[in-house]
């Protein structure tokens, strides 16, 4: 079992794809026409970051009281 | 049980997805050519840009033919001027209009034209327009409406300057910093009761 964070991870992935969307906005890789394909690019970030906290490869326990000492 | 692979499968459609869902509806819209005139007023009209120095960027011609794509925007310095020229065969009166930057609406207004004109010129500086540095290519989009026909336009531009120091250049690369600092740390936590009993 462990901990998962998939809110956390969909709103972290929600930031990470909106940068990423106005890089590529920013640097002309992305031409706008409509707002749809930045849209995409944000959801498509939001959707990998949800997965990324639920699934993503696991850290270790935190260490009991017992162990820290 | 879900393996490994299945993990890996399953991230993958459903990263996929919000891209296979906007992919068909954009291909179904045709891109606009830019420099599209149409409606039914007989529009025409050419732009000239250059940079700050008065060197020429790029020109847009209707009645010549010279477009601007999405491949090859009509190029604009944000610190230099843009110079327009435009008729329509037909008066247009009581009239509004909008103009649209990436299908979003950006400024209207409307007039009575009570002297009938037909041409509009003139030179605007870019910086009145662009207040914050941003870079990029849209579609910009014009329409005319009222009394006598109408008028149409859309063109592709590109507003030059370093992508890595304009605003949007900027703030794209602190939320990309902060959105994979931020994900490094929301990885799932192993429970102790896990790691003891997989131990």
């Amino acid at each position: 079992m462990s901990a998962r964070h998939g809110w956390l991870g969909m709103l972290l992935g929600l930031v990470l794809g909106l940068g990423v969307g106005l890089l590529l906005v920013s640097t002309s890789v992305l031409a706008l026409s409509s707002l749809w394909p930045l849209v995409g690019v944000v959801a498509g970030g939001a959707v990998l970051g949800a997965l990324w906290g639920a699934f993503g490869p696991a850290k270790p326990p935190k260490p009991t009281a017992g162990e820290r000492s | 049980m879900i393996t490994r692979f299945g993990r890996l499968a399953a991230c993958g459609l459903l990263a996929a997805a919000p891209a296979l869902v906007a992919l068909p509806a954009a291909a179904a819209e045709p891109e606009p050519a830019g420099v599209t005139v149409g409606g039914t007023a007989g529009c025409a009209g050419t732009v000239r840009t250059a940079d700050a120095a008065g060197t020429p960027l790029g020109v847009l011609d209707t009645a010549a033919g010279i477009a601007a794509s999405s491949d090859a925007p009509l190029r604009i310095d944000p610190a230099g001027t843009l110079t327009y020229d435009g008729a329509s065969a037909a008066v247009i009166t009581d009239h509004t209009w909008t103009v649209t930057v990436a299908g979003q609406e950006v400024a209207s207004g409307g007039s009575a034209n009570s002297g009938k004109v037909t041409t509009a010129s003139g030179t605007v500086d870019v910086a009145d327009y662009l207040p914050v540095s941003v870079t990029g290519t849209v579609l910009a989009q014009a329409t005319v409406t009222g009394q006598g026909g109408s008028c149409t336009g859309d063109v592709w531009v590109e507003v030059e300057g370093n992508p890595w120091t304009s605003a949007n250049g900027v703030a794209g690369l602190v939320l990309t910093g902060a959105g994979l600092l931020g994900l490094a740390a929301v990885r799932p936590r192993r429970l102790a009761d896990a790691a003891g009993g997989a131990a």
